[in-house]
């Protein structure tokens, strides 16, 4: 334990906890008050639903990005050394694009939805300069998520050969040099990080272009640009976090999670075609030419099955007649895994052209995000909070907390999914303030049950907040 | 249902009638879509309706006309009878009403102009007059206008159909010819069905990825798509710097 709680990240990662904990209880408020107007309770409040909408998504894929970088950069100083100014930095700089877009959003009313697609910035209700605060936001984080996955790289490079890092060595059936799955997972997702934010920079230059200057942009351009960065951040937040997954488990199972041929080859695909994926957001748009959309079919079931697979079975594996020690954190993290498994379905189903026509911009994809990540990646990295805070407090691992966050958590996320799931299923429409009309009148319904079970959920996450922190005070004053 | 493949060239409304000096500029269709047209009286000569029970059962097509004009009228007239005629369907998928903007015509010399410019009986137009009142209503909610040309009896105008459903302004189609094609499209909008739309290329667009045919509906790459290598590229740059060059390893 000495030495672990020497990691030279202690500090900084606690403080990025801390952030993203808070700032996912407030969202995640955000999110029941859309749902509570949905179900007609808040007459008069309508005009802020876009608002919420707008935060609510941002702030949660931002979070759970960052949150999922900061676990990475903790686990990482075991095996390699990025740089402690640059996680400072990185800190500083999300915290103040977040304020900037906090501005943007609340005082501005900017509420163009969280990947904000072109040309909706320049055609709300809001005030000119809001759109420019919330595109400022956005480039204070897109300028410091650059400079964290470039350090991440650069430290990974120092360490390992290209294709050492990338497990090459056990696709071409070689054991040695040894790669831990982790360095893997994460170089190859990073990677595909780091084309996720230049084409998010690329999208804010043209923003500003048009800002300052009479030139338009296409918006098929900008829709691919948007998918392509919004698609990957998401995406790629849960590759990391499922790598932190396959280098922490072990810890409980007491078994190593070696890397293979399998495993390589699988998270090579992800790096190979997570680039193509997002064409499945552009399958409704008839000018994309038809070879693209059936790459995005393709690449979408290739840049997550085989990855998904072997993390599933892997995890089973290693589970598996293991004297593995239950506590909240692994077994956050053991549901996390399983419930990215459940989302991922609900994601490849709405992959599929076929499918794609008729739960399109239904409530069906709300749903499938939203299991992935409340019940896959939120856990995951949930667990692994208090994984870290368990280990930085020198606190018992093997304590068990309560069981009734857990059951809490799970009827409540699986309930508020299902609400959304049933909705879609139905054909209601996402992103809709209120349902007004006959086809959606079931909409309130299933709204009022999202609530419901989005209650119980909100009791769970505030119940853990209370355990973190209290392991939090605890790992802080272990470190002063 | 839509068969083939159509593509309205949105944002083309802004074609064509004579730009005189003090004309307006050319009707931007985005800023009407959706307004809800006024509830304006109709002289149709033997009966008087309110605009409304046009749209109420089905769609409704609205072109303005005055039975003085000696200009684009006629042949604009011409041009929307034999579109219509060739998409069929008035009074049983939508209602057509030629309305006259000239507070001094009469219902039947609005009718004859109208067989004069190529209408006939079998066609099923309603054609109506209004009050000066009632048309500064509808020609505002719609984008229309007029303006007299000197001290003649000629008004000088657009020529525009607006297509209403629901007692909203769901498209408008401007120029002097209509194509059959872009009729069918606005029944098939106004009627809720899906059309298909992709703006045209101009010299003010930064970039443009693909071009869309609009006889054809092929789809083309253009140079603009360069621009989907550059986050592609940017890695291989990045990776080549840290991997090979800055910390080219031995082992
Ligand atoms: C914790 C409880 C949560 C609740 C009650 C909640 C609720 C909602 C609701 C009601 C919507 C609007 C759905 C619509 O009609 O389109 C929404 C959208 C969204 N949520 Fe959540 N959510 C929660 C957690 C999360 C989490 C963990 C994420 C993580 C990424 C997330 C990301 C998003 C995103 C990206 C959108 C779409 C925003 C947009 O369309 O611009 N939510 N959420
Ligand atoms: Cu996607």
């Amino acid at each position: 334990m000495e030495t672990k709680s020497k990691n030279i990240f202690s500090s900084i990662t606690l403080w990025w906890m801390l952030t993203v904990i808070i700032l996912f209880i407030v969202l995640a408020f955000l999110g029941l008050f859309m749902r509570t107007e949905q179900a007609n309770l808040l007459p008069g409040l309508q005009e802020y639903f876009y608002s919420a909408m707008t935060l609510h998504g941002i702030g949660m894929a931002g979070i759970w990005y960052v949150g999922s970088m900061a676990g990475v950069i903790y686990v990482s100083a075991k095996y390699i050394s990025p740089s402690k100014k640059v996680q400072n930095f990185s800190y500083i700089t999300s915290v103040l694009g977040i304020v900037v877009i906090l501005i943007s959003v609340v005082i501005g009313k900017f509420a163009a939805g969280w990947y904000f697609l072109y040309p909706l910035p320049f055609k709300g209700t809001w005030p000119m300069w809001s759109t420019v605060a919330f595109l400022l936001g956005i480039t204070i984080l897109g300028v410091s998520w650059l400079v964290w996955n470039f350090d991440y790289l650069r430290a990974v490079s120092e360490k390992y050969k290209l294709h050492h890092a990338l497990g090459w060595q056990y696709i071409s059936g070689k054991e040695e040099p040894v790669t831990p799955p982790f360095i893997t997972i994460t170089t190859t997702s990073v990677i595909a990080c780091f084309a996720a934010l230049i084409s998010a920079v690329i999208l804010i230059i043209f923003y500003f272009t048009e800002i300052g200057t009479e030139k338009m942009n296409d918006a098929l351009l900008m829709k691919n640009l948007t998918f392509f960065f919004g698609h990957l951040i998401v995406n790629l937040s849960m590759y990391l976090g499922v790598g932190i997954v396959y280098d922490v488990f072990p810890e409980y199972t007491g078994r190593y999670w070696k890397n293979n041929r399998a495993v390589s080859i699988a998270w090579n695909f992800v790096l190979l075609l997570v680039l193509f994926a997002y064409f499945h957001h552009l399958y409704m748009d008839f000018a994309q030419p038809v070879w693209m959309q059936y790459a995005g079919q393709i690449a979408s079931y290739t840049s997550s099955i085989p990855a998904a697979i072997m993390s599933i079975f892997g995890t089973l594996a290693i589970v598996y007649k293991s004297n593995i020690k239950w506590n909240l954190s692994s077994s956050f993290m053991f549901l996390g895994i399983m419930g990215w498994a459940i989302g991922g379905i609900g994601a490849v189903i709405d992959s599929t052209v076929a499918v794609n026509t008729v739960f399109h911009n239904t409530l069906w994809v709300p749903a499938h995000f939203h299991t992935y990540m409340i019940a896959g990646l939120v856990m995951i990295i949930m667990g692994y909070f208090f994984h870290v805070v368990l280990e930085i407090s020198e606190s018992n691992r093997n304590e068990r907390t309560s069981q009734i966050i857990l059951g809490l958590y799970l009827i409540g996320g699986y309930g508020f999914v299902m609400a959304f799931y049933m909705a879609g299923a139905d054909s209601i429409p996402r992103r809709y303030s209120s349902y007004g009309w006959d086809v959606i009148s079931k909409g309130p319904f299933w709204a009022e049950m999202g609530l419901f079970f989005g209650l119980l959920l909100f009791l769970a996450i505030l119940l853990y907040f209370i355990v973190f922190f209290n392991k939090w005070k605890k790992a802080y004053h272990t470190l002063q | 249902m839509i068969t083939g493949f159509t593509v309205i060239l949105m944002g083309g409304v802004s074609f064509c009638y004579s730009q005189a000096n003090g004309t307006p500029p050319p009707l931007d269709e985005d800023l009407f879509l959706y307004k809800p047209v006024p509830d304006i009286l109709i002289d149709t000569g033997k009966t008087k309706i309110q605009l409304s029970s046009l749209w109420q059962e089905r769609p409704l097509l609205l072109a303005y006309v005055y039975a003085e004009c000696k200009g684009r009228c006629s042949p604009y007239l011409l041009s929307f009878s034999n579109a219509v005629n060739t998409i069929g369907g008035v009074n049983r998928d939508y209602n057509v009403l030629i309305l006259s903007f000239d507070t001094t015509d009469n219902i039947s010399r609005v009718r004859a102009f109208c067989r004069m410019a190529g209408i006939d009986r079998n066609q099923k137009f309603i054609i109506g007059t209004t009050n000066a009142v009632d048309l500064k209503k509808i020609t505002n909610a719609t984008g229309f206008w007029y303006k007299q040309i000197g001290n003649s009896n000629q008004l000088d105008h657009p020529v525009q159909i607006t297509g209403i459903a629901n007692g909203q302004i769901r498209r408008i189609i401007t120029g002097d010819e209509v194509a059959a094609q872009r009729l069918n499209e606005a029944v098939q909008i106004l009627s809720g069905y899906f059309v298909r739309s992709y703006p045209m290329s101009s010299k003010n667009i930064l970039f443009r990825c693909f071009e869309t045919d609009p006889e054809t509906g092929a789809v083309k790459i253009t140079a603009g798509a360069m621009i989907f290598f550059v986050p592609a590229m940017g890695i291989l740059v990045i990776i080549f710097y840290l991997f090979y060059f800055k910390n080219k390893k031995t082992v």
